[in-house]
């Protein structure tokens, strides 16, 4: 069964690089732009990772994160922090309120996605996700 | 005949005798009188040279005086005093008894060690003297004695004296103590010394009476100085007591009805923002002023600056200067989320064009030609809004600069109005937005630059359409309402875009046209956009000699107005 990947992004151009991406490398990806709906699909679907954007409409990324971190139905779900705004002070909200990692979209390629996914998944190689035909 | 000549020889020796005698009496009488003149002479002329000398003592003293009355403090003034008396006069001793706030205090001026009675002596006469001058039974209680000029020793020091003379100290309308002079010189309680001292008493009174008066003044002038600075002033003396505070200063630390009394209170009005008593103790160790910037009390950024205060060389206390550094602050971070923003909303477009083109490159023989053309679009819309960015980015600078300007011709400005609704018709209804147009037919030509106006326009409809769609998501049932109009009014031509969107707050509508707001606003409302459409909407309408402004629409949502003058 392939990995689920939830996107919380608002850009559509941002979204469309990354799901095509990462349904190229095996995943299933799964989408909210709103932020107060990221919860709920967060709890429905239970992806085995999201992708955080923190410029949200409806709620903050950084708030949304520490939602799903406290609702035991979504806590154990690694969540990716993957926005352009790399104050400190968010990057450190955002590893002290329980994210994986704190990705700046404007230094990776959507291909380089896939292995910090990876990564924090532990999963060693491509090889272990299917890929899709 | 001889008898009687004989008789005659005995009167005529008699007479010349007695002249003889009354000769030699006037001769000694009048050298008597002669050194008693002269003597006379001498001592009126020794005592007009004393007199002369004293004079010139006397016309020294209102100097003399003043300066020590200058220094404010009667027991400083009297000491003077009492120094300058012993020198004058042949005393053994000059002391004062002084009523203060704690009792009485004496201090005695002597010409060398004196004894333990001899001390006791002079405080005794100087209370009594007192007791007299005040009218009252009794005596003065003395607090503490102090004596200068030599010590008090068990043996060899004078032990007594034969003479005093005190004359009470008057200060304005109160008896403020006594001076007196001891010694066992015979003329030293004479009328005349008696005169000297009380002449000298009564101009350092007068003094201390003017003095105080102009204290009172400038202390007036320096108070109301003080309480009209924008800066709160704290002082602290050096034993750590607010001695000043001022109603600024009382603001920030909020404490308007119950004002510190020592450096402890200030801590805790600070709420540990600051350590006060360590910096003051610093400062008033150091002599060095110490600046503390940006503290954060009471919701307010505050910089605090602390200064040594000296008298003379020595530090009697530290000022404490605090000013209100919020709007400063407030800017600052406005201009650092501006930064933040703008380089958010350019690296949104070029993160696209990047990951796009990296994306068909890679994936060339994977992708369908549908892939291609999305990303492709991706890269030309991205593009695109960089462009628009930076052409914004220009307009604000030009705007800011005074050099934005607008190419004005006569247009139909309702066709203008008429011709944009419909162009955003096709894009309202793909969101359930109504989009009314309700134009005034007393609107016809108006003096004005179509671009420019047509960009105020989109940018105003666009923020209803941001605005409305999202209101139409909180509030699912209702359907989005947007109306841009046109009407006469005072020589204007009005034009409206009023949309029953979420509104807006009034603290924000006073700033809504200031550059930095949409930073700070998109913060806490995560919409993104660099806000520089109103900014640049108010530069436009303003270069055509209008006005743009937004009210709140009825019942519900916000509407924008601009004006644009008719000729």
């Amino acid at each position: 069964m392939n990995k689920k990947v939830l996107i919380v992004e608002d850009d559509m151009a941002l979204f469309n690089m990354y799901s095509v991406e990462l349904k190229l490398k095996g995943y299933d990806v799964l989408s909210v732009s709103d932020g107060l709906q990221a919860l709920p699909k967060a709890k429905e679907y239970q992806p085995h990772i999201v992708l955080l954007d923190i410029m949200l409409p409806g709620m903050n990324g950084l708030n949304i994160l520490i939602e799903l971190k406290s609702d035991p139905q979504t806590a154990e779900i690694p969540v990716i922090m993957l926005t352009n705004y790399g104050s400190e002070d968010n990057v450190k909200k955002a590893l002290e309120s329980g994210a994986a990692d704190y990705i700046l979209k404007y230094k990776i390629l959507p291909s380089e996605l896939g292995d910090k996914i990876n990564a924090v998944l532990g999963v060693s190689s491509e090889s272990d996700i299917k890929i899709a035909t | 005949m001889t008898e009687s000549s004989g008789l005659g020889s005995y009167l005529q020796f008699g007479i010349v005798l007695l002249i003889i005698l009354f000769a030699v009496f006037g001769v000694v009488r009048f050298g008597w009188t002669y050194r008693k003149i002269k003597r006379a002479l001498a001592g009126s002329l020794a005592e007009l040279e004393e007199v002369k000398a004293s004079e010139a003592h006397w016309q020294t003293l209102p100097e003399l005086l003043k300066k020590a009355v200058l220094v404010g403090d009667l027991d400083q003034s009297l000491h003077t005093v009492a120094s300058y008396l012993l020198t004058m006069l042949d005393a053994s001793s000059v002391a004062y008894l002084l009523k203060t706030q704690q009792g009485f205090t004496f201090k005695a001026t002597t010409t060398g060690d004196i004894t333990q009675a001899y001390l006791l002596k002079t405080k005794d006469y100087a209370s009594k003297a007192y007791t007299e001058a005040v009218h009252k039974e009794d005596s003065p209680v003395v607090s503490d004695d102090t004596v200068y000029g030599g010590q008090v020793v068990e043996t060899n020091g004078v032990s007594d004296f034969l003479k005093h003379l005190c004359v009470p100290l008057r200060v304005g309308e109160t008896t403020a103590g006594v001076v007196c002079v001891f010694g066992s010189s015979a003329t030293l309680d004479s009328g005349r010394n008696g005169v000297f001292i009380t002449k000298i008493l009564d101009t350092c009174g007068a003094l201390l009476v003017d003095f105080k008066a102009v204290l009172a003044k400038e202390r007036g002038k320096v108070e109301s100085v003080l309480q009209s600075m924008d800066e709160g002033v704290l002082l602290v003396d050096a034993d750590y007591r607010v001695s000043v505070i001022n109603e600024k200063a009382a603001l920030f630390l909020q404490c308007e009805n119950q004002k510190p009394v020592t450096i402890s209170d200030i801590t805790v009005l600070l709420k540990g923002a600051l350590p006060v008593q360590e910096t003051v103790s610093n400062v008033m160790d150091s002599g060095e002023t110490k600046v503390k910037k940006r503290i954060f009390v009471n919701n307010r950024y505050l910089t605090f600056t602390f200064l040594p205060v000296r008298f003379e060389r020595e530090i009697i206390g530290v000022g404490i200067v605090i000013r209100n550094d919020s709007e400063e602050e407030q800017l600052r971070n406005l201009r650092e989320d501006f930064t933040a923003m703008m380089v958010h909303e350019l690296r949104a477009p070029l993160t696209v064009i990047r990951g796009s083109a990296d994306m068909v490159l890679k994936n060339r023989e994977r992708f369908s030609q549908q892939d291609v053309e999305l990303f492709l679009n991706q890269i030309k819309d991205s593009a695109w809004g960089l462009l628009k960015l930076v052409s914004d980015l220009l307009d604000t600078a030009k705007i800011e600069s005074g050099k934005f300007t607008v190419t004005k011709a006569s247009c139909l400005l309702n066709k203008v109005l008429t011709d944009e609704v419909a162009s955003y018709k096709v894009f309202t209804e793909s969101k359930n937005i109504d989009l009314v147009l309700d134009v005034s037919d007393a609107v016809v030509q108006v003096d004005m630059d179509k671009e420019k106006i047509v960009q105020v326009l989109n940018n105003l409809l666009s923020n209803a359409v941001k605005f409305t769609y999202k209101g139409e998501i909180t509030h699912m049932a209702e359907r989005g309402f947007i109306k841009v109009g046109s009407r006469l009014q005072g020589g204007f031509a009005q034009v409206f875009v009023a949309d029953n969107g979420s509104g807006i707050p009034n603290e924000v509508k006073k700033q809504l046209f200031n550059k930095f707001v949409q930073a700070r606003e998109s913060s806490i409302s995560n919409e993104s956009g660099t806000g520089l459409g109103l900014v640049i909407a108010k530069g436009i309408v303003e270069a055509h000699g209008g006005k743009i402004w937004v009210e709140d629409n009825v019942p519900k949502g916000s509407v924008f107005i601009f004006t644009l003058p008719v000729q």
